[in-house]
Order: structure tokens, then sequence, then C-alpha cells
């Protein structure tokens, strides 16, 4: 990375408009590509029916609410595509289709329309529809399958609730949700976001870094595992940086970043789930009004009140 | 007459203790995981309601306005008591359901709210009409909220009574998150956006979601 | 209505109120009192009788740490002992009663009496095909209970607290012996 960025405050457009939005959209989808082919390999054919289900149905979600407003319809910014694409990375691979559909519709119009929209949401809309879909069916939601070419895996437990080597977590030779397996597919598309400017190194590195640093002390399995196993690599590079629902700036950054850490650590080691990525980043989510309006500069309260 | 009927309409629906007034959320929210639950939830706080209106308002003159509150208060927790003792008598399944939630029916602010705004400024007539409608309002919302969340929850409605219903076929896999605690505010919100789009006078569905996010601006503002 | 003349009648009407409360809320008492204590009384023996088939009577016993229950046949020999105790479990108290053949060294039966799990999964502890796992158990055994999928919390604090009862058998028959002939 050159020091070109060093001249922005923050990664996120400051100037809200239609291309820019659209063009980051479909950048973030390009940078899923190497985990969306990663899904294919372990998984098979399942990766790809849930993945195109749930983009479909994401976008007929938002173009429905759309019309039912009265406003223009915008499927083609790629939002909801991504929306729909990042729900899909996070479920089990055998989960019944029809799931995938409910859940992306919750995720548009309770995680996103209700709110008002793109912009206006407060929670990442595709954990959102994950979390209702955790809360709602348990049994479908845990039931991890052996990715493809790996014989000994266990077929019941995500790895978190067993042990695996550091290797195979960190390639994707292990049972999980479709995207969450391979660090490595999700390590390559977050250095194309990084170069890209698309995504801040600081919520990746302050997520990762706190957990690595918390679980070095607390739990018995070590950072290393903690790291690389679960959905904590994919949720720190692709969703906890959604730039909706992530502070404005450099120091708010941090601070939701080590709170997403904190969080997930106390759930994974203390908790009765056995992820805690999901409800971390809702909850910091949640926090993220109020980072703001304690580390914004005066200046910002200006500049918003005419976005 | 006209006053009589519109003082029990309002407590249906256009003054509903529930989707429009907001009050006593506790009970929404805490027992409407099933239609037999809300059910017996409003018609116990109704019984409360009736109680006290009539006592309190009979009283209106006796009570001095400084003692009024307190008064009130030991009125309605005698009538609450009298259902909680009652039901564990004769319906120890549903009580036990409803466990402390039956005692907690003297917190509900709905009860006081009639009490000390209407039943003791009002005759006794006025006093049970206007308790029987606010009841009724309060019950038909209770077991609305709960026939929701029971359906998608079990696939059932009024279960725990000999007369279940099978609404929902073998086919339908529950939808657990409709009878959690989360289930309950999701549900609540919805349900308000609803009746409130329903009751803006240029209803279309248009604002079905337009109305609904209008009306939350209002209430993160106030 | 100056506000000196007013307190007496504050007071006045304040306590008469609660006279009146007080009379018809022991009237109601009065009337409902049996009931209750009967209802209470029937559910301890449904949950003896649930979990010691054979019994057709039970007799409290005194014990500090368990709710222990003699259970008796027609002729008042002792068939088994039903034990009462309770466990935190996901979202609440489980409180559970569990059948002991002191004789066989054996659980006869577990039942759950309440809980506040989550309808559909942790309420599955309730469910026979979960609860007769433990069904002819040894004291001794060491087997692993099946899981409830998605349950885990619960089903463990049930596996938990009948290792509790079963892990204390001593006293509790001890506790029956010294209470009871």
């Amino acid at each position: 990375m050159d020091n070109t960025t060093n001249l922005t405050v923050s990664s996120a457009p400051h100037v809200r408009s239609k291309e820019t939005t659209s063009n980051i959209m479909y950048q973030v989808v390009l940078a899923l590509v190497p985990v969306m082919l990663a899904a294919f390999y372990f998984f098979g054919s399942a990766a790809i029916y849930l993945l195109l289900t749930c983009g479909i149905t994401a976008m007929l979600a938002e173009a429905a609410v759309q019309k039912l407003r009265g406003k223009p319809v915008t499927i083609s910014d790629g939002s909801a595509l991504l929306t729909g694409l990042i729900l899909a990375l996070t479920l089990p691979p055998k989960l019944p289709l029809w799931m995938a559909i409910f859940g992306s519709i919750i995720a548009i119009v309770l995680g996103k329309h209700i709110f008002g929209g793109l912009g206006h949401n407060v929670f990442n809309p595709a954990l959102v529809g994950r979390a209702f879909l955790t809360l709602s069916y348990v049994v479908s939601m845990t039931e991890w399958t052996a990715p493809n070419g790996v014989v000994d895996a266990m077929s019941t437990a995500t790895p978190l609730e067993g042990e695996a080597e550091v290797i195979n977590l960190f390639i994707g030779r292990v049972g999980g949700s479709l995207g969450e397996t391979s660090a490595l597919a999700i390590l390559l598309g977050g250095l194309y976001l990084l170069y890209k400017g698309y995504i801040d190194w600081r919520i990746p590195v302050g997520y990762l870094g706190t957990v690595a640093v918390l679980t070095t002390f607390v739990g018995e399995q070590g950072a290393s595992f903690h790291l690389f196993a679960g959905g904590l690599m994919f949720g720190a590079i692709f969703m906890a940086t959604d730039m909706v629902t992530s502070p404005v700036t450099k120091k708010g950054r941090w601070f939701f970043a080590i709170g997403c850490g904190l969080i997930t650590t106390i759930i994974r080691v203390f908790g009765n789930y056995p992820e805690g990525v999901l409800f971390s980043i809702l909850l910091m989510n949640m926090c993220v009004p109020l980072i703001d309006q304690y580390t914004l500069p005066r200046i910002y309260g200006e500049v918003k009140a005419n976005g | 007459m006209a006053e009589k009927t519109q003082d029990f309409v309002k407590g249906l629906w256009e003054e509903n203790p529930v989707f429009v007034m907001l009050l006593g959320m506790c009970p929404v929210l805490a027992v409407t995981s099933t239609a037999t639950n809300g059910l017996f939830m409003g018609l116990a706080t109704s019984f409360v309601l009736l109680g006290a209106g009539i006592v309190n308002s009979l009283l209106q003159n006796i009570i001095p306005d400084e003692v009024r509150i307190p008064s009130f208060i030991v009125v309605i927790a005698t009538f609450v008591t009298i259902v909680d003792l009652v039901s564990r008598a004769y319906m120890p399944a549903i009580a036990e359901q409803l466990a402390l939630f039956i005692p907690l029916i003297i917190v509900n602010c709905l009860i006081l709210n009639r009490s000390e705004a209407f039943a003791s400024n009002v005759n006794v007539l006025r006093a049970i009409i206007d308790a029987l409608g606010r009841g009724l309002g309060f019950t038909w919302a209770l077991t609305f909220l709960g026939g929701i969340r029971e359906i998608l929850g079990f696939g059932t409605l009024f279960r725990g009574t000999g007369a279940v219903i099978q609404v929902l076929g073998e086919w339908y896999q529950p939808m657990l998150i409709a009878i959690l605690p989360a289930g309950a505010f999701i549900t609540l919100g919805l349900v308000v956006g609803l009746v409130n789009v329903i009751m803006s006078k240029s209803f279309s569905i248009k604002e079905l979601f337009g109305g609904s996010s209008a009306v939350k601006e209002e209430q993160t503002t106030a | 209505m100056a506000n000196d003349k007013m307190q007496p009648r504050l007071i006045l009407v304040l306590t008469l109120i609660t006279i009146a409360s007080a009379v018809s809320l022991t009237f109601i008492d009065d009337l409902t009192a049996p009931l209750i204590a009967e209802e209470a009384e029937k559910r301890v023996q449904e949950a003896v009788l649930s979990v010691v088939p054979d019994a057709v009577d039970f007799e409290e016993v005194e014990d500090e740490n368990f709710e222990i229950f003699k259970a008796l046949d027609e002729v008042g020999e002792v068939v088994g002992v039903a034990v009462q105790h309770d466990i935190r479990g996901y979202t609440g108290p489980i409180d559970v009663m569990v059948g002991l053949d002191m004789a066989e060294e054996k659980i006869i039966a577990l039942d759950v009496l309440s809980h506040t799990e989550t309808p559909g999964l942790g309420a599955r502890i309730t469910e026979d095909e979960f609860r007769d796992q433990f069904r002819g158990r040894d004291f001794s055994s060491q087997e692993e209970v099946d899981i409830i999928a998605g349950a885990t919390i619960s089903s463990n604090a049930v596996e938990v607290v009948v290792s509790e009862v079963v892990e204390s058998a001593e006293d509790i028959q001890a506790a029956v012996e010294s209470g009871g002939e």
C-alpha cells in the first residue's frame, strides 16, 4: 500500500453518489470471488445453489420493497446482490433453500428497508438475516458437512466445538459455513479490498488482533486456532468493515474493532454459543451512532447535515 | 347513548391500550408466546380493570385527593390477588404458565391510568363501559399477538387448552424466533407499524413501508 | 378544605380501604387455599408416581440437601426413592424428579417437573426420547448421554443434576433409613 491514503480521513465515500456506491459494491463482489470459488471447491454444487438463491432473492426483495415504497428501483447498484452473497457465504452448505430465501428476504426487508434503505440501516443486513435464521432454525443452522476431499473431518460439528489442525483451518479443509472455512481465500479478497482502499485496515487488524491477544491468555485452544476457525476471518474482513454500519473516524473504528474482538472472545470462550462473530458485530453495529457521536470532529457534523 | 358507545369502542381500536397507547408493555412482550397465554392474561387484566374501575368510581367522593394513588393501588392489588388465588385454585395449568406475570398486573399502567384518568371522574356506568372496552381491546391485542407468534413458532393456535387448533401441517418447520423474546419485540413492532399505517388517513399501499419508517422516526425523537 | 383538617380523614379512608381489602382477601383465601394445597399435593404425588411406577403412595423424608420421597406400595413397603433436585439450565432452573432403585443401584426413571428452556430445543428434555436414556441406568454408569441437537446446555444440565443425585445415593439411602423406621 502506498501513502496516497494518508490524505483521506476515512475510506468511506463522503459524497454519496450512485456511481461510487455501485462501483464499490461490485468491487466487493469481485473480492468475494476467491471465497466463492473456495466454497464451490470445498462444498460443490450446494455452494452454487445457495449463492444463486440468496443473491437473486435479495435482489427481488429489494426491487419489491422499493416498488412498494414508490422509490426508484436500484437493484443494479449491487448492494442487494452483495447482501445476498454475503448471507449465503455465512450459511451451512446443506441448508434447505427455502430457509435461504427466507433469510434473504428478512435481511433486505427487516435489516435494511425498515430503517429507510441503503445508508440508513443500523445493522449489517446480511447479519440480520443470519441472526434470524440462527435463532429460528437452530438445528439446520448448525449442521455442518465435511468439505470435499476430506474423509475424516467432523461431519456434525463446526471446528469451534472440537479441534482441528491450524493448516487445515487456514486452507479450509474443515466443516463450516460456505465462505468462512478458507482463511486463505478470505485473505486474498481482503488484500484486494485493502489495495483498492475500500476497507480500512484498522477494523480487521483491530478485530483480529484483539481476539488473538485475548485468546492467548484465556481459553484453551490458543490464538492461532481462534483466528482461523469459524467465521472470524470472514466477519472481520467482509462484514465488520461494511461502510454503512461501521464508524466514520479512525479512532471510532479502533473502538469498534476492539469491541467486536472483545465480545467475540467472551462469547466463544465463556458463552453458550460456539460462535460469537455474528452477535458481536451486530452488538457493535448498535453502538456505532454512539461511537460516531463521541469521536466525530465538529466539522463532520456540518458535512453530515448536508448529506 | 352515543357517548357511551364511544366510551366502549375507543378502547377497542382508536385508543387501543396496546397498539395505540402502548400501555402495559411488560405482559404484552412477556406472555404473548401463545394465543392461550395472551387470551388468559387479557381476561385477567380485564377483570382487574373492571373491578378497580367500579370500586374507584364508587369511592370517588370518599377518597381524598391526597391519598388517591395509594388507595387506587390497594384496590387494584386486591383484585389482582383475587385473580391470582382463583386462577391457581381453578386453573392451575395456565396459572403456572403465566406465573409471576399475574401478580405483576398490579403495576400494569393501563389499570392505574383508567382509574386515575377516567373511572374516578365519571359515574359507575361509564366506568364499567370504559373498563369493558379497554379490557376487550387489551385482550384481543394480546390474543392477536399471541396468535401470530404461536402460529409461526408452533404451527398451532390455543395450545395448552383442550381445543388446540393445528393451523399449519406437519410440513411446517416452526420458526423458533417467533416465540423467543426477540420475536415479541419484532412482532409487536411490525403490528404497531401496520396499525399506524391503517389508521393514518391517507392509507395507501405505498405507505406500507414509508409510513412505518416515519412512525419510527417520531418514536426515536420523542 | 384546610390541610390540617384533612389529615385524620386521609388516615381514616386509607385504613378503611385497607381493612376492606384484607377482609375480602381473607375470604377468598379461605375458599381457595385448600384447593391450591390439594393441587400442590397432587402434583408431587404425580411426580413421585411417574418416576417410581410401582408405588401407590409416598412419604416425605427430611433431608438438608434434597427433597426426598419414599415411594411405597400397597402394603407400605419401600419400592423406590424419588429425589427432587434442581440445577441452572440455559434460561432458568430445571427441576427434576429422579426415581432411584436403591437395591439394584439403578435409576428407575426421570421426570422434568418444571423448566423454562427454549421451546422446541431445550424444552425437548421433557420428551421421552431424551428421558428414556436414564431409564435403568446404573449408578456407576459412565456412559455418555446423547445430547439433543441444538440444546447442549440443557441436555448437559440434566445429566449433571442426575449425576449429583446419584453420587449422593448413599447419603439419600441413609436419610431414608433414619427418617423412615
